[in-house]
């Protein structure tokens, strides 16, 4: 069976465990937090979760962790047929993981929200200015139509879902104000979205990570 | 025919190019700069280069053109046909692109623009650089292609930014840590040498004398 390697409170980890559950494939989900371990890093190089396990062969990086499930089971896809379509929806993937939720403004919030890092106002500024280009992006693209992408729901929304409520999160506690607010319709989005069971799924487990996390950063 | 948009200076344009004559895919190039214009936002909406524009209809971000390619010109695959080592391929291409080259991209001011950056910004990546490297020695192969005997996007996407990553460090670390890596040397001349590399690099020193006299 298919091992998922991360924690619930992990956007990343939450957007390949929502295609996993959509598509109705079976797996087994191991407790890992990112690591520099050296055990870990044979199986995660840099050290980052998720990670998915296939008998006993590893990978990281959640785009790719998504494209070879679509590979393997092609049952209940997650991506148009059509060539452009599939790109599309690969676009708006691409815009929400490197400008929106970027690797690099994203982290610098994420480590003044969740882990009291502190963040200078440049960095905030930065932060803020490359959001608001991802997010008026991300508005130009998205059709809501009633997902992300369209009529159907795809890996578009396995990303969208995730990346988008914790850049929400993010950018209220650190920069004050909700930068995804400026996106038409996607207040609307996120709670029809939020009705699907495998989403019901992924929030009550966030939650109870989100309380385990808290707890012992308490400690 | 396929219209291929941006600028020879750029490494992701130079990926998608390489990829595209690798696969003998009819393209047109169209030398496009960097804008922030509503036109130019209309057909790529960060207002990032290179996009391929189809008829009109227009794909960003060089990871989805590569992956739109592999659909639509299924011929001479640059994926691997197995689905781990499919996934081992995009994995390797995130390192390179996320962990190599992005971090890097702070050391450009100064290694080839005649600007400073700080000593505080050089030492924050070199320890991400040295991160990013030891992930990459962890899945690399070369044998004789990056991830093992075919040409694939790896390849692509080595032949652009490891060069570029190793250039920056040495102007400004004064050495490279990327020569430190077994066999690096010997895959990147022979990558060098095809010779549809051979056509990108010569484009991209014409069109980084353009690029540079545009900065100034």
């Amino acid at each position: 069976m298919l091992k998922l390697h991360g924690f619930s409170i992990s956007p990343s980890h939450n957007k390949v465990k929502l295609a996993l559950l959509e598509k109705g494939i079976e797996f087994e989900e191991v407790l890992q937090l990112p690591s520099q371990e050296k055990t870990f890093l044979e199986h995660s190089p840099m050290g980052m979760i998720p990670v998915l396990e296939v008998d006993g062969q590893f990978f990281a990086e959640s785009l790719a962790i998504l494209d070879y499930l679509e590979k393997v089971f092609p049952a209940a896809p997650l991506l148009p047929v059509d060539p452009f379509e599939r790109a599309k929806c690969r676009e708006m993937m691409q815009i929400i993981e490197l400008y929106v939720a970027g690797s690099g403004a994203g982290a610098a919030l994420t480590g003044a929200a969740l882990f009291a890092v502190p963040i200078s106002d440049e960095a905030k500024k930065d932060a803020q200015a490359l959001i608001e280009r991802g997010v008026n992006a991300v508005a130009r693209l998205a059709k809501f139509a009633p997902f992300i992408m369209g009529s159907k729901f795809t890996q578009a929304d396995c990303v969208a879902f995730p990346k988008l409520s914790f850049t929400a999160m993010v950018t209220s506690k650190v920069l004050g104000k909700d930068i995804t607010a400026s996106i038409t319709g996607l207040a609307d989005y996120m709670k029809y979205m939020a009705d699907r069971p495998a989403v019901q799924k992924l929030l009550v487990d966030q939650q109870n990570a989100m309380e385990m996390f808290m707890a012992s950063q308490q400690k | 025919m396929l219209k291929l948009c941006g600028f020879t200076a750029s490494n992701y344009h130079n990926k998608v190019k390489f990829a595209l004559l690798e696969k003998n895919i009819p393209f047109e190039e169209i030398i496009t700069w960097p804008s922030k214009e509503a036109d130019h936002l209309a057909r790529s909406p960060m207002g990032k280069l290179p996009f391929i524009d189809i008829d009109g209809h227009t794909i960003t971000e060089s990871q989805v053109i590569i992956d739109y390619l592999e659909d639509a010109y299924p011929v001479t695959p640059l994926y691997p046909s197995d689905p781990v080592q499919r996934a081992h391929v995009r994995e390797l291409i995130q390192y390179m692109e996320l962990y190599l080259e992005w971090p890097a991209r702070r050391l450009y001011l100064e290694a080839f623009f005649g600007g400073k950056v700080s000593d505080e910004t050089k030492a924050e990546v070199k320890s991400h650089l040295k991160r990013g490297i030891s992930a990459l020695v962890q899945r690399l192969k070369f044998a004789p292609f990056i991830l093992g005997k075919e040409l694939t996007y790896a390849d692509c996407a080595a032949f652009v930014h490891l060069p570029t990553v190793s250039q920056a460090a040495k102007a400004i670390y004064g050495d490279d840590p990327l020569a430190d890596v077994p066999g690096l040397k010997e895959y990147s001349s022979m990558l060098r040498q095809r010779p549809h590399a051979i056509t990108v690099n010569n484009d991209r020193k014409k069109g980084m004398e353009e690029f540079i006299a545009r900065r100034k």
